[in-house]
């Protein structure tokens, strides 16, 4: 077990500790390290893609009139009913990516349930050969990802240059990358210089998924480098920690945006994160039976 | 003293405490400082306030009197008509501003005429008319700041091919004259009415008639034109920069 967790699947998913081999979704509470030496919380909800059908929803789909001055923000979800699991199911929702001049517009690539309601996003910020930071040399896109749920029910994070949207039946751009399968932290350290914010993440490894949600704010590049650090085996041991489950990683709409619900199959739902921002889109995880 | 011996120099300095006796009498009727300057002036330090004076007087003085003087003899005909006339020609090749100026002044008046935003939300399969106010050869510049597609109805997808980069997904055009594919790229679209022909104002000019008004026209793509719903919504902003200067044309 990695340190600095509590597991609390029993509680939440309302099944025995010793029946974890059939639960589908696991909910763990990390910590990390800032460079500048605060800890942060983190909840990590992870699940097999092969689990779970994981959904992009688009708030203008769940809105009504009445709501349509304030959007919906992840609380205001949670509490307005719209988003409940199935007798005896359960049912994680977390922000989405980014929106545009409104709340409820998104900013980039949204495909739902097979439908596509936004284009991709490919404004790009300048690049300078003289930064010594190598992703900052070249062009970059503001939205550099797109974590696309497959057709085939595979979860994919992918490259906004790579994705071949018409294999995905859900997707959403968001971005940074944190990092790719080279597992090298895409993020540059002077990221440390600007103001951290509340993250949400999502992160995959050979058809593990995890959804990660700070209960702090947390620079990007400290982020990266702690979920691309592996701890417990002691192969990448860092003063940061790590989550060690990760080979690709974007992140999601951050600040009073980030936010998750977990409607366990019984007991009370459990929220983290702000989740106060009205959403363009959420995702939202559903069990497969 | 007898004639033909050298003045002596007593005389000279005599003469000058003189001089300086009748300035300071002089300046003491000026008010305030008088005493001042007559006080300076008996002990000879006053050479500052003269050179000062002739400063002033070849400066300011002359410069400013000397045209007013030869306008005021011009205009009363102080000249014979030919000798004025001359005269005149004289001066305004003179004061002419050389070609190389002029052409810099034409560069500066390259500035707007007016600046007209066309911004909307609305359903993507719609053609849609604007009409600006132009004259034939006018310059302008239009700047496709902001384009993607948007549905708001889950029922209504937005057509697949115009997921690749650089997807067209309008054209803008002066009449039927295309100007530019409006496409979703990383970098905002500009074209300069420069680029048109003699032809294409030629044919314009004829849809203007006797006005100042040209139509632009925005037409989606077959694949939105073909759209049975509403639900997609074009999401646009075009800068239109119109200039005082009229242009050649290639």
């Amino acid at each position: 077990m990695r340190p600095f967790t509590v597991l609390l699947v029993a509680a939440l998913i309302g099944a025995p500790t010793s029946s974890l081999a059939r639960d589908v979704i696991v909910r763990t509470v990390e910590e990390l390290q800032t460079s500048e030496g605060d800890a942060v919380g983190i909840v990590a909800y992870t699940f097999k893609a092969s689990d779970v059908r994981l959904h992009v929803v688009a708030a203008v789909t769940l809105r009504t009139q009445s709501d349509f001055r304030s959007g919906l923000s992840v609380r205001d979800l949670e509490a307005s009913g719209k988003m409940i699991p199935a007798p005896g199911k359960w049912l994680l929702v977390s922000n989405g990516g980014f929106s545009g001049l409104r709340s409820d517009r998104p900013v980039g690539l949204l495909i739902a349930d097979g439908k596509i309601l936004s284009l991709p996003d490919y404004s790009s910020v300048r690049g300078d050969p003289s930064n010594e930071c190598p992703a900052r040399q070249k062009d970059w896109y503001r939205f550099s990802g797109v974590l696309c749920a497959t057709k085939n029910a595979d979860i994919r994070i992918v490259d906004l240059d790579q994705v071949a949207p018409e294999s995905c039946q859900d997707a959403l751009q968001a971005g940074p990358l944190l990092f790719d399968a080279t597992e090298k932290n895409a993020i540059c350290p002077s990221e440390i210089g600007k103001a951290p914010y509340e993250r949400t993440v999502v992160c995959t490894a050979d058809g593990t998924v995890s959804v990660l949600v700070t209960s702090g704010p947390v620079h990007l590049y400290d982020l990266a480098a702690w979920l691309v650090a592996r701890h417990g085996d002691g192969a990448k041991p860092t003063a940061l920690g790590g989550f060690g489950a990760c080979t690709h990683a974007i992140n999601l709409s951050g600040a009073t945006s980030s936010g998750s619900f977990l409607h366990p199959r019984s007991g009370p739902t459990v929220l983290d994160g702000p989740g106060k921002f009205p959403q363009a889109s959420f995702l939202v995880v559903r069990p497969v039976k | 003293m007898n004639p033909g011996e050298a003045q002596p120099a007593i005389d000279l300095e005599e003469a000058r405490k003189r001089n300086a006796e009748l300035i300071a009498v002089a300046l003491e009727s000026v008010p305030i400082f008088g005493r001042l300057l007559a006080a300076l002036a008996r002990q000879r330090r006053l050479s500052w306030l003269y050179w000062l004076l002739v400063l002033f007087v070849f400066g300011f003085v002359f410069p400013i009197t000397y045209p007013l003087l030869a306008a005021f003899y011009l205009n009363h005909g102080v000249l014979p008509a030919n000798v004025h006339d001359a005269y005149a020609e004289q001066v305004i090749e003179g004061f002419e501003v050389p070609p190389y100026v002029l052409q810099a002044s034409r560069a500066s008046n390259k500035v707007l005429d007016y600046f007209q935003v066309i911004e909307f939300i609305d359903a993507a399969r719609e053609t849609r008319e604007y009409s600006i106010s132009l004259v034939p050869m006018q310059r302008a510049k239009f700047v496709v700041e902001r384009a993607t597609l948007r549905s708001d109805d889950p029922r209504c997808s937005i057509p697949p091919q115009l997921l690749k980069k650089n997807a067209e997904l309008m054209q803008l055009s002066l009449f039927d004259r295309k100007l530019l594919s409006i496409e979703n790229t990383d970098r905002p679209s500009v074209y300069d009415l420069t680029e048109m022909s003699v032809q294409d104002w030629s044919d314009a000019k004829a849809r203007m008639g006797d006005t100042d008004r040209a139509t632009l026209r925005l037409t989606p793509v077959e694949a939105l034109g073909a759209l049975d719903c509403d639900g997609v919504k074009v999401d646009l902003r075009i800068s239109v920069e119109v200039f005082k200067d009229l242009v050649g044309s290639k």
